[in-house]
């Protein structure tokens, strides 16, 4: 994170978030307790995590094919780029100072794989009808970071921030434009696994970002799944379409939440919801609220460390 | 995986592979691109390892399409029920058309 970046809390009630992306916004609907630690206090687990490491480093090598394709560079040329900037990104130092490849320990997510579904994703998109939008400035609608004023809460300007990868068009649909976004995930690619994007917090919020910045007519968010196998990597594209009142519905929905986070930043209190504890293969701060809270500090000093997240902070090669 | 992007890939690698035997390299070899400091290698490293990267896709591809095309394989149908496809349509379900999904 950069220290340029102003801050996301407001002013005069510094526990109540003013600019919110669909990260922050995720966590408090999933648990306000689970929201206050990762958002408000700043912890985060001490390790990343494969999937996010593996999911991180993806999305940057996509970000930056598109960007080398938006300088002129050939779909080659840009695959070599992102191939040797992903070898490198992924080595680590261990304690001696030596250079190692990263080694996950997971058969289905790990140096290699990254790579190939790389390497095939490209190839396979390049194929694709898909192509990336022109914007009336004549620039490539890509590495779009976004934040516009939604509405008030409180009498405070509430912030809607991110960031999109681009925005795409199908050459046999032109005009109709979507947010382009990348998953990556072991399951296959069914209906159930494209289900859980409608409803969505983060597809209703790119679907009106996308309107905001762009001023066209974006239908929705275009999720490019890979499948990642222990043998191969499968592709599968699904637009995800956004009817506009689906979108003032989710607009009205999103400001009465961010009523609540005020509610409980004026209260200083935010409470568990028990129920979500299980989601998602577990919520890293379960070991936290198990135990009283006069010892959860030193719980929290042992297994987390400190990563402030902001939505403000832009991204961008 | 479109048609063409599998025929364009499999023509490019057949041709850098018989000009150059090391086009290709063997699964050994992509081993020790792997457990080599990137900054050892140069640019003909990389491609070499995309190039296999690429032929292990094309016979993934390969393999798929015979799957796909045994009698058992049957493709999943959306149907109304479908979120996105309701979404797509926004619609009263008594409004459905089928066709405008799956034609």
């Amino acid at each position: 994170m950069s220290e340029s970046a102003p801050s996301p809390f407001s002013a005069t009630l510094p526990t109540f978030q003013v600019a919110w992306d669909s990260t922050s916004l995720g966590w408090y609907k999933d648990c306000s307790k689970l929201y206050y630690y990762q958002m408000i206090e700043g912890w985060q687990p001490r390790s990343k995590g494969i999937h996010l490491a593996f999911g991180g480093w993806y999305a940057s090598a996509l970000e930056r094919y598109a960007h080398h394709r938006a300088q002129g560079h050939d779909h080659n040329a840009s695959v070599l780029a992102v191939v040797k900037w992903t070898m490198n990104e992924t080595m680590t130092v261990d304690e001696d100072g030596v250079r190692q490849p990263w080694d996950s320990g997971d058969e289905y997510k790990n140096r290699y794989t990254l790579i190939r579904s790389i390497i095939w994703n490209l190839d396979d998109y390049d194929a694709g009808p898909w192509r990336t939008v022109i914007l009336a400035n004549g620039k490539p609608a890509v590495e779009l970071s976004f934040s516009f004023e939604a509405f008030t809460v409180a009498g405070e300007p509430i912030q809607l921030s991110g960031h999109m990868d681009k925005m795409v068009e199908n050459i046999h649909a032109p005009g109709q434009v979507w947010v382009a976004d990348d998953k990556t995930t072991k399951s296959p690619l069914d209906r159930n696994y494209f289900a859980q994007y409608t409803p969505h917090n983060q597809m209703s919020l790119y679907t009106v970002a996308g309107k905001v910045v762009s001023g066209l007519k974006v239908a929705g968010v275009l999720v490019r799944a890979a499948q990642i196998g222990v043998g191969f990597t499968r592709f599968a594209t699904m637009p995800i379409p956004r009817p506009e009142a689906v979108l003032t519905e989710w607009l009205a929905d999103t400001k009465r939440w961010i009523e609540r986070a005020h509610t409980d930043a004026v209260a200083q209190h935010w409470p568990m919801n028990e129920s979500s504890c299980s989601k998602f293969g577990g919520c890293p701060f379960r070991s936290v609220c198990a135990v009283s809270p006069s010892h959860r500090k030193s719980w929290l000093k042992e297994g987390f460390v400190k990563r402030t997240w902001n939505p403000l902070q832009a991204r961008g090669l | 995986m479109s048609a063409e992007s599998t025929s364009a890939t499999d023509s490019a690698t057949t041709t850098e592979a018989a000009l150059n035997p090391l086009a290709t390299a063997s699964p050994l070899a992509l081993d020790a691109l792997f457990s080599a400091d990137p900054l050892s290698l140069d640019d003909g490293s990389f491609n070499r390892l995309i190039l296999e990267v690429r032929r292990r896709r094309d016979e993934f591809v390969a393999a798929e399409a015979a799957k796909a095309a045994t009698p058992k394989a049957k493709r999943a149908k959306i149907t109304p029920q479908d979120a996105s496809a309701a979404a797509a349509l926004d619609k009263p379900p008594a409004e459905l058309d089928l066709t405008d999904l799956l034609g």
